[in-house]
């Protein structure tokens, strides 16, 4: 028995006891003493007396310790080598001996078991997958239950080993490169390439010792398997392998190494890079050594070539593990997965699953058409532009055709749901609707993440049903609003991050014990989590902000009406880290604020008369146009229920959600009751934190009911659950007979589907400008507001989902001055209104006056009626008859190009053909002689690149417009001056790319394991 | 972790509270009323243009001597505009002009489009300040009509008095769509015999800038009275109704006159009574709606101590009546009066005052013009003049040419409970203009210049200003150019 030591502690007395107490009567015991330290001679001494205590010169490792006392004179024919923190049953040995005699196996190792709690497995053999990681058989802290007893036959034992002296000899000993735990692995590889069984004798057990004091850096560094790992990974498989396999995997392992190394840098784990980038010196350095130690083997083998040894399982999760370090424990497939769908349908079973399966059927049964059909075009629900990439290609440049062009890409998830309609393989209409609806389970998830630490599975069912009964998502789909739904998808998971980052009770340990589901991490990482939130919800509705700014301010100032200041600081501290990340990675858009445009330009415009709401609807939610009458009232009772009956951690966040609650509701009567005249969200983003608060709170209150009130009148017992239970179906009942109809309510029909043949003609080039006029909800562009309630919409052709993200007017002069022309033609000015608009290439007026066409929708906004009167008095305009009542169009027949050379004489506008070109590039060719103007947008931001036949200079026209003299046939290129806008862009892909680094290394430890 | 419960109840109980407490109402919805559809709007600040849309005879339609269109500058700058003429033959031609201070432009239809008979003119002014007027000259002494142009379009127009009484006299209804879009209307007449609705006039098609003839003398032959009512289906129009007649008329009718429609129905308007010694005239009311309603002629004496029964006529829907005031024993000795007629139902109401002058004794009516010998010594003409339900402050009469025919302005106070203060300026000085008079509601003065000038009518209330001149011509009516921003609708 060869006994290696390393400093070792305490607890090797009760290893040499455990030699000592061995029943088997042919032991020879040596110990080598491998450690720099004190000589363990006395204290083998003292339990063994009269065993041999080998001390080795210099620095060696446990391979080359044991080979070296297995190569000393020995008298019977098994070596058993022990490191020094195993502990032996008294018969361990020889039942080993027993087995190995019995069965013929050249190695065998035993059953090991935790030193802690005896009834869990340690060890019992290993495995070693495709790339030479040693995978142990069983899972960390697997009860012992017999269940791997029938099954000797293992690939390798990896703690304590009984070999046969011969055959270790045959294979050359332990690496002495390897560390313990892979050396052994190694040898056991080596012992069946010789044809050698290796067994686990389950009726062998042993302990690992209870260790009690810390072992020393330089031990844990050396036997650390993710440092070690990559190393040794190499190292067997170059040994171990046939001269061809060991190539094919080097190749692979290269790859592995690169693939790790860059995982590795993106989660911050910058010792398993360097573990892997290490890995291969470390084993160049060593060749000489691996050299022998195949020429050992090859001794043994015909013709010298290594075959399959065999026996092994050949884990899942190679490649995982070799990039990651991190797959799972266990050489069987099913088991992580196993685990993993067990843990999701014992959520998905549990009250909350239920309920988000509930949701999930009544979303998926009420939006069917929707999702089938595509979303109708109301609103801002448009469809995507014919080629999708024109969002992203808008996004990279920063400019869109809006408003006869604008320096402003709206927001960034344009981008993304371009990309998307580009790539999957649907239609984009669909994939528009996807989008849209997908605010239903992402706020639904938010929710059931958000009440999770709170209670239970009954909590999180009423958290959810509530949630998604809250009418405001319903309103802003009838409405056609996005912002509003992405709102709603966001904001609880906005405030699991602010509760996590307060880290009071249950979201962390101010107070408590942190409740299911948290994750405790350091500020910083909570404050890189919250920005990337915070950041990715403003990718799409950058007016979130503004709830997320009353959250804040809710639990704030919740926590101290609840008496506690515990976390504050942290969450303010967390709030501040968090909005520079998010600053950080919307850069473009803090650099137009600091360049002057205003908040409120962020803002679509709408109309909000004062008071329209009103202080029994506001708390009714019922702040659109989906119905929920008197029903509304019964959001409130659980609320209500959660105040009256929640106590100490809960209570506290019920006044919290109270206070959110409250924040939603007062943003939305600041601003209906005119106390708030600037530019503000609409009141569906404005009453999100009420929404949200309103879950959270009755998520508290149910898991108090739960509980049983202990301590309170037995009323409560009964009434309180009641009238939960009341209050979810009063709420859940309108949203469920909308889910009739399949559509949410929203029309059968859109005018998308008749309006693109009516105003955009079949020539070639770009299409005519279509100028929109009518209540700024029922455009289904974004525009600016006139007066009298009505915005006005200037878009190329029909618009597109790119059309839809509010614009600076001051930003555009096309806008301004069609707004300008258009009040001067109400108050009188002109009866031309045609020739005014024309110079910006309008060619169509639509005034809009119903969201769908009529009997559809039911939303109508008349127009006031001197807009009749005044287009139908403009000598230039000509109405298309025969149009549903929802819109009327005119003509216009004082349209002139957007791209024309003037002629000199006539002053007439003769359209340039448009020969090619791409997104930022219109190639032309002038059919007259003249000046060349173009009508894009902004002043400045397209250049004339002359050709053959035009002028290289550019001179101010009659409007001070560019032009450019050319004469007919001559060509040129009209090139999109982006640099400021790619600029910006490239900046913000850094941003995020750095954000998400930080994020990323932020979150790759814990302080506390999931609870 | 500890909470308390108490704080946070108070207050978000006193949050609520107080948002139901300090809400604010909901600001009431302005029901606003519709401002009258005016004949004429003049705009003189110069904030806004003005169109004007003309339309006629033009000076190759048989019995008519000269017809133009005379465009006057207020303006003490020069000024721009666009002049649009189109024909009933399709004819387009757009010109623009410009006009010195102060100056005039003739435009005449047949010169630009050679060969029309009819033509419709639109006249633009981007600056606004310009009036614009038609007149036109029938040949051997067949009338002559003089009115302004009118700045309105509507969807609707009524044309209550017309004839085609034969023979000898001719009806022509005129549609001019001065927009680029095709417009549709849907014609109804009533004769002597009743409504007459045709196919023809179902479904009218009126092409963008055109102008369509229907000649109503051929459709409606013989019809002492024929009333004309235009719906537009599409689009908007100007209509007006073309009235010749050469005295060979069994009624001795002899004139020239272009009929103005009235653009909308109304509960009440009111209507300018006879000048001097002249005859009372013919009122024609029309119902175009489609309820019955029960009209109220009511006479309003100068004379405060005569009282006069009101003309009660029931109208059914579609229906006409005609009140001969001169023929009624009421009006014996009632002396100067002026008319409000009002609906006591709907206000689906219009009426017109058509002015008659039959030849004198000496004049062989129907003969050869060139035998008109005594056309000096009686007034030969007709004028038809719209009752109008509303009223302005301001109102601007061209009165070029009053040196040879003396023209006679009447102001009508259109109020019922408000006294006008009522003032009168020339361009032209010492016109022998009155001094500032007042007007008690209902009341009309009259007031005759002979002198070239543009007089300017102010008043305190709204008043209705008409403009009448009787001449070795014959003889006009129309009503005086209103300015934009003083037109309110009359009371009641």
């Amino acid at each position: 028995m060869v006994l290696v030591a390393r400093e070792p502690g305490s607890w090797f007395d009760d290893v040499l006891s455990a030699v000592a107490a061995q029943d088997h009567p042919h032991v020879d015991v040596v110990v080598m003493d491998i450690g720099g330290g004190e000589s363990l001679e006395d204290r083998v001494a003292a339990v063994l007396p009269g065993t041999e205590v080998v001390r080795p010169e210099g620095s060696t490792g446990f391979g080359a310790a044991a080979s070296a006392a297995a190569a000393r004179p020995h008298r019977f024919g098994f070596h058993l080598f022990l490191s020094d923190d195993a502990v032996l049953d008294a018969t361990a040995v020889r039942r080993m001996v027993e087995v190995a005699v019995e069965a013929n196996a050249g190695v065998v190792g035993l059953k090991l078991l935790d030193g802690v709690d005896a009834g869990r497995l340690h060890d019992m053999g290993a495995s070693v997958d495709r790339y030479g990681s040693t995978v142990p058989r069983i899972e960390p802290g697997e009860i012992d239950q017999g269940q791997y007893d029938a099954h000797r036959d293992v690939f390798a034992a990896s703690s304590v080993l009984l070999v046969r002296a011969d055959l270790f000899a045959a294979v050359g000993g332990f690496d002495p490169a390897l560390a313990a735990f892979d050396a052994h692995v190694d040898l056991c590889w080596r012992a069946r390439h010789l044809g050698a069984a290796v067994l686990i004798a389950p009726n062998a057990v042993g302990r690992l010792a209870a260790v009690a004091e810390r072992r020393s850096r330089a031990r844990r560094r050396r036997l650390d398997p993710a440092r070690c790992g990559p190393r040794h990974r190499i190292r067997m498989s170059w040994s171990n392998q046939s001269s061809s396999r060991a190539a094919l995997l080097t190749v692979e392992l290269l790859v592995v190494t690169v693939v790790g190394v860059v995982y590795g840098l993106v989660r911050g784990r910058f010792r398993h890079v360097w573990a892997l980038a290490s890995s291969w010196p470390w084993n160049l350095r060593h060749l000489g050594s691996l050299r022998a130690r195949r020429a050992t083997l090859r001794v043994h083998h015909p013709g010298g070539r290594l075959g399959d040894p065999g026996g092994g399982d050949h884990p899942p999760h190679a490649f995982r593990r070799a990039v990651t370090g991190r797959a799972p424990e266990g050489t069987g497939p099913e088991a992580p997965t196993r685990a993993r769908l067990q843990t999701l349908w014992g959520a998905l079973l549990g009250p909350g699953g239920l309920a988000l399966l509930a949701g999930a059927a009544v979303m998926g049964f009420g939006s069917r058409h929707l999702v089938t059909r595509g979303l109708p075009a109301i609103g801002r629900f448009q469809p995507l532009p014919g080629d999708p990439l024109d969002l992203v290609r808008a996004w990279w440049t920063s400019w869109r055709p809006t408003a006869a062009g604008v320096a402003d890409p709206g927001p960034d998830a344009l981008a993304l749901l371009g990309g998307l309609g580009w790539w999957l393989p649907f239609e984009t209409q669909v994939v528009a609707a996807v989008a849209v609806l997908a605010a239903f389970p992402l706020g639904a998830i938010g929710v059931w993440r958000l009440v999770q630490p709170v209670g239970g599975g009954r909590s999180r069912a009423v958290a959810v049903t509530l949630y998604l009964a809250v009418p405001t998502p319903y309103h802003a789909l009838a409405e056609g609003r996005f912002g509003p739904l992405a709102v709603y998808a966001a904001l609880p998971w906005i405030c699991r991050r602010l509760a996590v980052a307060h880290g009071v009770v249950p979201y962390g340990e101010r107070g408590g014990d942190p409740g299911p589901g948290t994750i405790l991490r350091s500020l910083w990482a909570d404050a890189t989590a919250t920005g990337a939130t915070v950041a990715v919800a403003m990718f799409a509705e950058p007016a979130v902000l503004v709830p997320t700014a009353i959250m804040i301010v809710a639990l704030i100032v919740g926590s101290l009406v609840a008496g506690s200041i515990a976390g504050l600081w942290r969450l303010v501290a967390v709030t501040v880290v968090a909005t520079v990340i998010a600053g950080l990675i919307h850069l473009p858009m803090v650099l137009q604020v600091v360049e002057g445009r205003p908040l409120s330009s962020w803002f679509p415009p709408d109309v909000w008369p004062e008071a329209q709401i009103g202080a029994a609807d506001l708390l009714r939610f019922d702040t659109g146009p989906f119905g929920i009458g008197l029903l509304g009232w019964t959001l409130l009772i659980a609320p209500a229920v959660a105040l009256a009956v929640t106590a100490g951690w809960r209570l506290a966040i019920t006044v919290r959600a109270g206070f959110c609650i409250a924040g939603g509701f007062g943003g939305v009567w600041v601003v209906d009751q005119g106390f708030w005249t600037a530019g503000a969200p609409v009141a569906e983003i404005l009453i999100a934190p009420a929404a949200v608060g309103l879950a959270w709170a009755a998520a508290a209150g149910t898991a108090t009911l739960g509980e049983g009130l202990a301590g309170r009148s037995g009323r409560w017992r009964i009434a309180g659950p009641s009238l939960v239970v009341v209050a979810i179906a009063g709420a859940v009942v309108p949203v469920a007979m909308t889910s009739m109809d399949g559509r949410w309510g929203l029309p059968a029909e859109d005018l998308a589907a008749t309006l693109p043949v009516l105003i955009e003609d079949d020539a070639d080039g770009p299409p005519e400008r279509v100028l929109w006029i009518g209540h700024p909800q029922l455009l289904p562009a974004v525009g600016t507001m006139v007066e009298g309630g009505v915005a006005v919409a200037l878009t190329d052709g029909y618009p597109d989902v790119g059309d839809q993200a509010p614009v600076e007017v001051s930003a555009t002069s096309a806008l301004a001055e069609v707004g300008r022309s258009l009040t001067g033609a109400l108050d009188g000015g002109t009866s031309r209104l045609g020739r005014q608009l024309g110079v910006w290439s309008v060619g169509h007026i639509v005034l809009v006056e119903r969201s769908a066409p009529a009997p559809h929708g039911d939303v109508e906004v008349p127009l006031p009626a001197a807009y009749a009167a005044t287009f139908t008095r403009q000598l230039d305009l000509i109405r298309v008859e025969g149009l549903n009542r929802s819109v009327t169009i005119y003509r216009n027949t004082a349209v002139e190009p957007v791209h024309a050379v003037v002629r000199d004489r006539t002053n007439r506008a003769v359209p340039v053909r448009i020969t090619g070109g791409s997104y930022g590039e219109i190639e032309l060719l002038a059919l007259a002689d003249g000046a060349y103007r173009w009508r894009l947008g902004p002043a400045g931001a397209w250049s004339f690149v002359p050709g053959e036949g035009a002028s290289d200079v550019t001179e101010p026209g009659p409007r001070g417009e560019p032009t450019v003299r050319v004469a007919s046939g001559a060509v040129g290129v009209l090139e999109l001056d982006d640099t400021v806008g790619t600029s910006r862009r490239s900046l913000q892909l850094a941003m995020v790319l750095v954000v998400l680094l930080m994020t990323s290394w932020s979150h790759a430890g814990r302080r506390t394991a999931r609870r | 972790m500890n909470a308390v419960r108490a704080p946070a109840v108070v207050i978000l109980l006193a949050l609520l509270v107080g948002a139901v407490v300090f809400a604010v109402d909901p600001a009431p919805v302005e029901v606003g009323t519709r401002p009258p559809a005016a004949h004429t709007e003049l705009s003189l600040d110069g904030s806004t243009g003005d169109v004007w849309f003309c339309l006629g005879p033009a000076a190759g339609l048989a019995g008519i001597e000269e017809a133009m269109i005379v465009i006057t500058s207020l303006l003490d700058e020069p000024t721009e505009g666009i002049v649009t003429v189109v024909d009933e033959r399709g004819g387009d031609v757009e010109r623009s002009f410009r006009l010195d201070a102060g100056e005039q432009l003739t435009v005449r239809a047949d010169q630009t489009l050679v060969g029309s008979e009819f033509a419709g003119v639109t006249v633009e002014a981007p600056a606004g300040r310009v009036l614009v007027e038609q007149h036109l000259r029938g040949v051997a002494s067949t009338g002559v009509d003089r009115r302004s142009c009118t700045t309105a379009t509507a969807g609707s127009w009524q044309l209550p008095w017309a004839t085609t009484e034969r023979p000898g006299t001719r009806q022509v209804l005129l549609l001019h769509n001065p927009f680029r879009a095709t417009a549709v209307a849907d014609l109804r007449f009533v004769g002597d015999l009743g409504r007459r609705q045709t196919l023809d006039s179902t479904g009218v098609v009126v092409p963008g800038r055109s102008v369509v003839v229907y000649e109503l003398t051929e459709r409606i032959p013989d019809s002492m009275v024929v009333s004309s009512s235009v719906q537009v289906r599409s689009g908007q129009l100007l209509v007006a109704g073309l009235q010749m007649a050469d005295g060979t008329a069994p009624s001795g009718l002899r004139g020239l006159a272009v009929i103005a429609g009235s653009p909308e129905p109304a509960g009440e308007v009111v209507l300018p009574g006879p000048v001097g010694d002249e005859p009372p005239g013919l009122v024609v009311l029309l119902n175009p709606g489609d309820d019955t309603i029960e009209v109220e002629v009511v006479v309003l004496p100068a004379d405060e101590e005569i009282a006069v029964e009101p003309f009660q006529i029931i109208l059914r829907s579609g229906q006409r009546h005609t009140v001969d005031l001169g023929a009624s024993d009421r009006m014996a000795g009632v002396g100067p009066f002026s008319l409000r007629i009002r609906s006591l139902d709907a206000p689906t109401l219009t009426a017109s005052l058509m002015h008659r002058t039959v030849a004198g004794p000496g004049d062989d009516a129907g003969a050869d013009a060139d035998a008109d010998a005594d056309a000096d010594a009686v007034a030969v003409g007709l004028d038809v003049v719209p009752a109008v339900p509303y009223g302005a402050t301001t109102w601007l009469a061209d009165l070029t040419g009053a040196v040879a025919a003396p023209t006679t302005l009447i102001v009508l106070n259109a109020g019922t409970d408000s006294i006008a203060t009522v003032e009168m300026t020339g361009s032209a000085v010492d016109v022998g203009l009155p001094d500032v008079f007042e007007l008690d509601p209902g009341d009309q003065a009259s007031v005759v210049v002979a002198a070239d000038t543009i007089v300017t009518v102010t008043s305190s209330t709204p008043v209705v200003v008409y403009r009448r001149r009787v001449g070795p011509e014959g003889r006009t009516a129309d009503l005086a150019v209103s300015v934009e921003g003083t037109v309110a609708r009359s009371a009641g």
